[in-house]
């Protein structure tokens, strides 16, 4: 509904989708770039996308918010590609939440059905694997990145990255594979 | 040139097992460089390709959605508002804030904090809303914490979280006016513990805004600063500004 108010320029509604959003997208932004000045930037950039192409948000296709968040992440990603940024050192601290298969933080955070449909997808595959998707996705590494964070070859790295994204698309679209 | 030619027979083949990994590496954020410009041009023109991706969103997208939220500062909202302004509006709003910039060490973030006022239309109001005082409180990072806005004459304040507050359930957050040093804080009493609140000033405190130089936020027991005992430890503290009264 915000987001069909923006399509229209409505600016108190493109406020309150702002108010409702930008600390999501904040988050994702500042999880790529790992720079509050680079965050900022990569969130306005994507704000003033969202205002422009709110015509193009199809609600048939997801959230509003899913789609808020790609806007970001994509800012995001071709950002940290420019500004040449180095691996930061507290990745893995940081990152340990997030990979962490036990009930935690993501657990906790990923309560909804899809989430936790996602959740137990993520599950299924095996560590080092796993920790190359989420690394990707919330931290944006590359795949050299991630061959030379991980210690592995780039072949793995790519394989890893290949085999997991099949079996989370299986996963996903026809659920968990049961059995032993 | 044996990669292109690769990429066009899959592309003219529409491999779907090929396309649907490209996508979602795309997707994933491991797609990069000519590849990913590539991409995305496909996705932009051909339905094909458009529909892999928001395959892929859809599937990812509840990873994002579960990382917690960071409020970003208010002047990332502030300046989001300068760049979708259509230039009508975008000078009125430059104008009515160029006022700000002879004062001040924190103009800059006093205009951008008020730009967001302006923006969402709170500044109007009721009858003598004029603004005669304002102050940008900062924590111990300088990060700017709090807008407070003093209007008419100096009975009624307004005061915003700019930023998300954390105040432990059995202590309050109470506010002082300070004049020069020596003379005894004033309180102008409590802190809401987010958002933004209307506060009355007692009449005897609101005749020493001329006066007033410093306002400060300390951390109280509930209920606020007990007479006869110490004041809690100050978070946050800003300069007053006053507003000249030029239009």
């Amino acid at each position: 509904m915000l987001i069909a108010a923006a399509a229209k320029e409505d600016r108190a509604a493109f406020a309150r989708l702002y108010q409702a959003s930008a600390g999501k997208l904040f988050s994702v932004c500042l999880s790529i770039l790992g720079s509050r000045a680079l965050a900022e930037e990569a969130l306005q950039d994507a704000y003033v996308n969202v205002w422009r192409n709110a015509g193009s948000f199809d609600p048939a296709k997801g959230t509003a918010m899913t789609w808020l968040i790609t806007v970001a992440r994509y800012r995001a990603l071709s950002l940290r590609r420019n500004s040449g940024r180095e691996i930061p050192a507290d990745i893995e601290a940081k990152f340990a939440d997030l990979s962490d298969p036990a009930p935690g933080p993501l657990a906790e955070a990923m309560r909804g059905s899809e989430a936790a449909a996602l959740r137990n997808c993520l599950e299924e595959l095996e560590g080092q694997p796993r920790e190359a998707i989420l690394l990707a996705y919330f931290r944006g590494l590359t795949h050299q990145e991630l061959a030379s964070h991980m210690s592995v070859p780039l072949g793995t790295v790519k394989s890893w990255i290949r085999r997991s994204l099949s079996r989370l698309k299986g996963c996903l679209d026809h659920g968990p594979v049961q059995g032993d | 040139m044996g990669r292109y030619k690769v990429i066009k027979r899959r592309m003219a083949k529409r491999d779907d097992e090929y396309w649907r990994r490209i996508a979602g590496e795309y997707v994933l954020g491991t797609l990069r460089g000519r590849a990913r410009r590539r991409f995305e041009r496909l996705r932009e023109r051909d339905a094909y390709y458009c529909n892999m991706a928001d395959e892929w969103e859809s599937r990812l997208g509840p990873l994002a959605e579960s990382l917690p939220e960071t409020d970003p500062p208010p002047e990332v909202w502030a300046r989001i508002s300068l760049r979708i302004d259509a230039p009508k509006t975008g000078a009125g709003l430059w104008d009515r804030l160029v006022f700000w910039r002879g004062f001040g060490l924190a103009a800059a973030a006093l205009a951008a904090s008020l730009l967001i006022f302006v923006a969402v239309g709170q500044l109007s109001g009721p009858p003598d809303s004029t603004l005669r005082r304002v102050a940008i409180l900062t924590d111990k990072s300088k990060s700017a914490s709090w807008l407070i806005t003093v209007m008419g004459d100096g009975r009624r304040m307004n005061v915003t979280a700019l930023q998300p507050v954390t105040v432990p359930k059995d202590r309050s957050l109470e506010l002082w006016l300070i004049t020069i040093p020596g003379e005894t804080p004033r309180s102008l009493g409590l802190m809401p513990r987010a958002g933004r609140r209307m506060l009355t000033v007692p009449r005897e405190v609101a005749r020493l805004w001329p006066r007033a130089t410093v306002l400060a936020i300390t951390l109280e027991p509930a209920g606020g600063w007990k007479p006869g005992t110490k004041t809690g430890p100050a978070l946050y503290t800003g300069p007053i500004g006053a507003v000249p009264r030029n239009n």
